[in-house]
């Protein structure tokens, strides 16, 4: 008798959504299949082993698999819940049972993104605030050199966290309406690179480069980068309630 | 990180590696508890995911191993990045 293999998930559709007869394989070359669950399916395929290692390969054929949705799913106007990379279950059922348990809020979800991408812009902060790791009183340090580290990181924790505000405004300032919400993260050590990503309308993604064209345009030490479209990869989670 | 944390501006392909391991490895929903993944890529570490380096880097410290392979197969949790509030 034949064992079923683990299955892992690229991604949460509406249930008419199924890959095209030419979708990419997954992981490792393995075939995409849909695993239905009510009103909803999972973009899924096999896996050897549940323990799943990264690698650059892996997590680019996860992307391809959600990008294949996104353009699969934006024919009727919709919009693909992408999964974090590394979800593995052990059968197809406990994939649907566990996506029956929140069906509600992952329609939401789906509902929320509907006809929107993910653009992400990478901003260079003009200012470096060092090593974020806690400040320890060295052996021998007097009391008063402790204190004075401890003030100098809270003075450029201050000075990153301003340097932070102006660039969200500036960005936001000039993407303007394109943008329909934000998720901010700093994704640098030291703190150095800040990474906007906005929820954009599809038909609004070439208006939403154009600003930030004209930005970098009109301010040169403004160092930016975009990348899009995504899946909303920042906009897809669902509060566990 | 976004390249080596050098001094020197990251190159293309590093920015877009980097950008897809970001939204890959670190956004997404998750349909059921927690995501539990291990590094056997080391090339992956070192274009610099820095949720996964900071764990990696935790790992080493515990492995007292202070150079850059460490236990390239151990379970490594990613952790949330760092966000802004």
């Amino acid at each position: 008798m034949a064992t079923q293999m683990p299955t892992y998930v690229y991604c949460l559709v509406s249930a008419s959504h199924e890959p095209p007869a030419d979708a990419p394989r997954g992981l490792d070359g393995a075939r995409v299949r849909v695993v239905r669950a009510g009103r909803l399916a999972a973009w899924t395929s096999d896996v050897a082993d549940r323990r799943l290692a990264a690698s650059v390969e892996r997590v680019r054929a996860h992307d391809a698999i959600v990008r294949c949705a996104l353009d699969r799913c934006g024919l009727e106007g919709g919009t693909p819940l992408p999964a974090r990379f590394g979800q593995t279950f052990a059968t197809d059922a406990d994939v649907a049972g566990q996506i029956r348990e929140r069906e509600d809020a992952w329609l939401g979800a789906l509902e929320r993104v509907r006809g929107m991408v993910e653009m992400t812009v990478r901003v260079r902060l003009a200012i470096d605030a060092g090593d974020a790791a806690p400040v320890i009183r060295a052996e021998g340090a007097s009391g008063r050199e402790y204190l004075e580290r401890l003030r100098e990181r809270q003075r450029a924790e201050r000075m990153r966290r301003d340097a932070v505000d102006v660039v969200r405004r500036r960005v936001g300032d000039a993407v303007g309406s394109a943008a329909r919400a934000e998720s901010v993260a700093t994704i640098a050590t030291p703190h150095r690179w800040l990474s906007i990503s906005h929820l954009v309308a599809r038909d609004a993604v070439p208006r939403y480069r154009a600003a930030l064209d004209a930005l970098a345009a009109a301010d040169p030490m403004l160092r930016l980068a975009v990348s899009g479209p995504w899946a909303p990869y920042s906009f897809a989670e669902v509060t566990r309630v | 990180m976004i390249g080596p944390d050098d001094g020197r501006e990251p190159l293309d392909d590093e920015l877009v590696l980097s950008d897809l391991l970001n939204h890959v490895l670190d956004k997404g929903v998750v349909i059921a508890g927690d995501v539990t993944i291990s590094v056997a890529d080391i090339d992956l570490v070192r274009v610099g995911l820095s949720v996964l380096l900071s764990s990696v880097e935790t790992q080493e410290r515990m492995l007292g191993d202070g150079g850059h392979g460490g236990d390239a197969d151990a379970d490594i949790r990613v952790l949330p990045g760092e966000r802004e509030p």
